[in-house]
């Protein structure tokens, strides 16, 4: 049943909802930041205390070019000695022949002393390129050992500097820390002495106080020792290294405070 | 010592991204809200047009026109009459053809008026009532949708997880992410489609009971006028 009155008001409610579902669209896709972003405070500091992070050098060190092949020992084949022409009987001839003999004991002789000298020749090559294969091998492992050594000091390095640079984020943490609690603090509480309180706090790493921090040592003003402890509550969340590597030293902290100084 | 960066998702690639089932309960979803939404505001429409109808026809009825004239007007009018007018029109119309024929004595016309009013009636009132059942069963319905498709896509999400040796957050929190778009999918097309439902419900009670109101005194005038 569509009455008029309810076909009067389909295109304009089609309208309507068509627009707030665009609407709901947007606001989902504009809206809401999907991208988690850490606090930019913190992600400033960080950057600008490290040095500049150290490229690995290529691990794996470019594999030597494969040795040369041995060159191939080529093959002398001793030439066939000529065929002896056949001879009629013939006494002239048959000296002819004798000579012939000789010539071709003479000429094999000849080739075998050849054969030895190329065979000889050849065992030389083959030392030889053992040889300077040998030398590679050696240059080769000379160089892998070096290359690893080199890798070595420079972990060493690399590992020296992140120390120092952790060092630096944790001194820089400390101050901060301290300085946040400072600015909090009411020194008139504490009067004109030096006096020394010592605070002992659990921290979560978010920087929020776990439980209540802990006097180990007063000052010997109870206003000056509730001065401390009321900066320190309101300090609430100190700054911490958000790395969980460099939290683990800011778990639990031992705080020493000489307010006048 | 690089911070470990957070993966970067769009609502739209968490769209692309997720399994066919959860993407499938999204466009139901979505369908069920762009159908309660249009339904919403034609009710709207509707039923703030039949209230401003019945406020104009009581003052004008309760003017002291001349019924006669009242009843030519609607009548003859090119518009269909609605609600409290449709309402008078059907009554009076039963009312004045039962008073023509000779002999019957007023309580049975005043029973046949009234018989004629409750049929206009209920018919105005169902009318009014269109489309409310609809937006009560997505009101009632898509959260669980949702929430079917958020528990398979977060089944899905723990399923990749068993693949992999090492779990952490990072291999199921982005799967996780996607499964909850039907969940709020779901309370999204619900949530409006529940207060519309309760809001035009007690709207058109209100209007019954008006229209109710009307025909007694509307059948009390009939019959004074009977006698």
């Amino acid at each position: 049943m569509s009455t008029p009155a309810t076909a009067q008001y389909r295109f304009s409610a089609g309208v309507l909802a068509l627009l707030v579902h665009v609407a709901f669209f947007a606001l989902m896709v504009f809206g809401i930041s999907w991208q988690a972003k850490a606090p930019q405070g913190v992600v400033v500091d960080l950057w600008s205390n490290l040095p500049a992070p150290p490229t690995p050098p290529a691990m794996a060190p470019r594999p030597p070019p494969p040795p040369p092949a041995p060159e191939p020992v080529k093959k002398i084949e001793p030439k066939p000695a000529p065929p002896a022409p056949r001879q009629k009987a013939d006494i002239a001839l048959k000296e002819k022949r004798k000579q012939q003999e000789e010539q071709l004991k003479e000429e094999k002789l000849k080739q075998q002393a050849a054969a030895r000298k190329q065979a000889q020749k050849e065992r030389e090559l083959e030392e030889q390129a053992l040889k300077e294969q040998q030398k590679e091998e050696q240059a080769r492992q000379a160089k892998a050992l070096a290359d690893q050594q080199a890798q070595a000091a420079l972990a060493r390095l690399t590992q020296a500097k992140q120390a120092a640079a952790q060092q630096s984020i944790v001194d820089d943490y400390t101050n901060r820390i301290s300085a946040k609690i400072r600015g909090k603090l009411n020194k008139t509480l504490c009067g004109d002495g030096k006096p020394l309180l010592v605070f002992d706090i659990n921290l979560l790493p978010t920087g929020q106080l776990l439980g209540n921090p802990v006097l180990r040592q007063g000052s010997g003003i109870a206003a000056c020792d509730r001065a401390v402890e009321n900066a320190i509550l309101q300090s609430d969340p100190l700054p911490v290294p958000p790395q969980p590597e460099l939290f683990s030293r800011f778990r639990e902290l031992h705080l020493k405070f000489r307010p006048n100084e | 010592m690089k911070i470990e960066a957070t993966p970067d998702f769009s609502f739209l690639s968490m769209l692309t991204d997720a399994s066919f089932i959860v993407q499938l309960v999204l466009l139901l979803l979505l369908l069920a809200s762009f159908m309660s939404w249009w339904f919403i505001f034609q009710r709207l429409f509707i039923l703030r047009v039949a209230k401003n109808q019945a406020e104009e026809f009581e003052k004008e009825f309760w003017s002291g026109v001349d019924l006669q004239q009242l009843f030519q007007r609607l009548t003859s009018g090119r518009v269909v009459p609605r609600g409290m007018e449709k309402i008078f029109e059907a009554g009076f119309r039963e009312y004045a053809k039962l008073k023509k024929q000779s002999g019957m004595d007023i309580s049975s016309v005043m029973d046949g008026t009234r018989r004629a009013m409750r049929a206009a009636y209920q018919r105005e009132v169902d009318a009014l009532e269109r489309s409310l059942a609809f937006l009560a069963t997505v009101g009632s319905v898509s959260p669980y949708v949702g929430l079917f498709g958020t528990v398979w896509g977060i089944m899905n999400s723990f399923r990749g997880l068993a693949n992999v040796g090492q779990a952490t957050l990072a291999h199921v929190a982005p799967g996780i992410a996607e499964a909850l778009i039907a969940t709020a999918m779901g309370l999204f097309a619900a949530i409006p489609a529940v207060i519309a439902y309760n809001r035009y419900t007690h709207d058109i009670d209100r209007l019954a009971t008006r229209y109710e109101s009307f025909m007694e005194e509307f059948s009390n005038i009939l019959q004074r006028q009977g006698r």
